[in-house]
């Protein structure tokens, strides 16, 4: 077994307990919640969209420190940059924590922070839960 | 008699891992070799199938399967064996309880009452029976303590309810249950008492009649068999009025088209070829506890489980959910601002496997206004340094939250 010790000490604590753009958003013009069945955590994810960019990112919810440090992580990568980059990272994220890539050399990218969680696989849905959610969100519905 | 825990540890080879501090035993538990012997001696020396053939072989598999049931109707009281449904597990007894007996029985507006501390597989299968009979579903509301508030159950059974279903040993709390009691009084209201074992047979002695109830299911693998097989004891009347769950080959005498007899108890609930080496081994198990001894278990158990709640409790920012009397050896706890997946993970990291999450019963969960809590449950072969490890463990966790 490996040991997450190093992983929640350089990433996840950290943001867990003080999280960037977490709270309401009354003026948001997307939204979506995500709920992982598994344990029950819940994210929300709203964002003031203009010209097809994230003008504004927030995030609510509840669970385990994983979840709560990659949304608050996602959303300081992501605010400001336009949706496409968004659903690319989003997508890059998810690769990286299913192992099927390495991304970002920089180990301080908020990506790179998070590789670590491939080690442990009951716990990459928590990872992923927020991303998944800005995907929904700013996604066009049919 | 004092248990050689270290010898009796020898006996599973699964734990022969040193570095493992295996706590996770109300989800399963580990299997001794004499269990793992007689499934691997059912498939090497009588692969064949029960109640069909006439050739030796086939007769060797049938005394085998049949003589796990005797072992088992002997291991619960069970007053005759007719009484005891072999089934893939808890949930698949629980299911057959309500498709069966709760179909029949139920009409609409009819109520069943299911406490607030049920594991989901004794709550969700009677709302699927109450959805399809226009019955109503119930709550027995639990105590602060975690314990059935038997003053509601008193009001509860005053509006007539059909069926009482009611665990033996909470899963999440440990809480144990006066199952007697309940089942006294839910007969003197003319209710039908089901009760959900899994939790009990491997921590302390059950004998149905003792307790009393109709119908009590339970699981192989939590008392130290295999996967896949679980049992229905229900009361031979009951079971003799109640029509066939599943259709299939043995619960049958002859078929036509114009119709089909149905086979005698137990096998009208017995459809299709049974999970035979998975019962060889359940009647393995309960030798394996019989040797062992279900009061001796019991003792060590309850040792670990409090010399566990005795050190958690002084760790600072924990509570322990489930404060009952009467326990199991199942310790649930909360930590402030740390999410019990959280805690689960970095004790995994130092080789300590506990359970995490709402532990199938999000209505116990929402009483105490948590999502979630890491449970520690304990075994016959764990050890009072399993339980400084946990400790340990749980300092480090909140160490790397500090």
């Amino acid at each position: 077994m490996s040991d997450p010790t190093e992983l929640y000490k350089q990433a996840i604590v950290e943001h867990s307990k003080h999280p960037r753009n977490k709270g309401p958003l009354p003026e948001a013009t997307a939204e979506a919640t995500t709920i992982n069945p598994l344990c029950g955590d819940k994210v929300t994810v709203r964002a003031v969209v203009e010209d097809g960019q994230l003008v504004t990112l927030r995030f609510e919810g509840r669970g385990c420190a994983i979840a709560m440090a990659s949304a608050s992580m996602m959303t300081e990568l992501l605010e400001g940059e336009s949706i496409e980059h968004a659903l690319t990272s989003a997508d890059r994220l998810e690769a990286v924590v299913a192992g099927e890539q390495d991304g970002p050399d920089d180990p301080d990218h908020p990506i790179a922070r998070l590789r670590g969680v491939r080690a442990f696989p009951a716990r990459r849905r928590c990872a992923t839960l927020a991303w998944e959610t800005l995907r929904q969100a700013v996604s066009p519905s049919d | 008699m004092a248990l050689d825990v270290h010898a009796l540890r020898a006996e599973f080879p699964s734990l022969a891992r040193e570095e493992l501090a295996y706590l996770d035993n109300a989800s399963t538990t580990h299997k001794p070799r004499a269990v793992l012997d007689a499934v691997r001696d059912a498939y090497e020396h009588r692969c064949a199938n029960v109640h069909r053939g006439v050739h030796t072989l086939s007769q060797a598999a049938t005394e085998a399967y049949e003589g796990a049931r005797d072992r088992v109707q002997r291991f619960i009281g069970a007053e005759r064996r007719e009484e005891v449904i072999l089934t893939s597990g808890t949930t698949a007894a629980l299911n057959l309880v309500a498709q069966s007996y709760g179909r029949m029985r139920l009409s609409p507006g009819d109520r069943v009452l299911v406490s607030e501390m049920e594991h989901h597989s004794n709550l969700v299968p009677w709302q699927l029976v109450a959805q399809a009979t226009g019955a109503r579903v119930d709550k027995l509301p639990v105590t602060d303590e975690g314990e059935l508030d038997m003053d509601a159950l008193d009001r509860a059974l005053e509006s007539g309810p059909a069926i009482v279903a009611v665990t033996h040993v909470s899963n999440s709390l440990g809480t144990i249950n006066d199952v007697a009691e309940v089942a006294r009084r839910a007969h003197a209201a003319n209710a039908v008492v089901v009760v959900d074992g899994a939790q009990a047979v491997a921590h302390r002695p059950v004998d149905v009649q003792a307790l009393g109830c109709d119908f009590y299911a339970f699981s192989a693998h939590k008392m130290y068999g295999p996967t896949g097989v679980g049992v229905l004891y229900g009361r031979m009347d009951l079971l003799e009025a109640m029509p066939p769950w599943q259709g299939g080959g043995d619960m049958i005498l002859s078929v036509s088209f114009d119709g089909t007899t149905f086979n005698a108890l137990p096998y009208k609930f017995e459809a299709g070829t049974p999970n035979i080496a998975g019962v060889i081994g359940l009647g393995a198990a309960v030798d394996w506890l019989d040797r062992v001894g279900l009061e001796a278990a019991a003792t060590h158990e309850a040792a670990l489980a409090r010399a566990a709640e005795e050190a958690l409790s002084t760790l600072p920012g924990l509570r322990i959910v489930g404060t009952a009397r009467d326990k199991a050896p199942v310790v649930s706890f909360v930590l402030d601002d740390i999410h019990p997946h959280d805690v689960g993970t970095l004790l995994d990291g130092r080789g300590v496997a506990v359970r995490t999450g709402h532990h199938c019963t999000q209505p116990v969960m929402d009483r105490f206004d948590i999502a979630a809590t890491t449970r520690v449950s304990f075994a016959v072969y764990n050890t009072a340094h399993e339980v400084e490890r946990l400790v340990d463990g749980v300092k480090h966790v909140q160490e790397t939250f500090a």
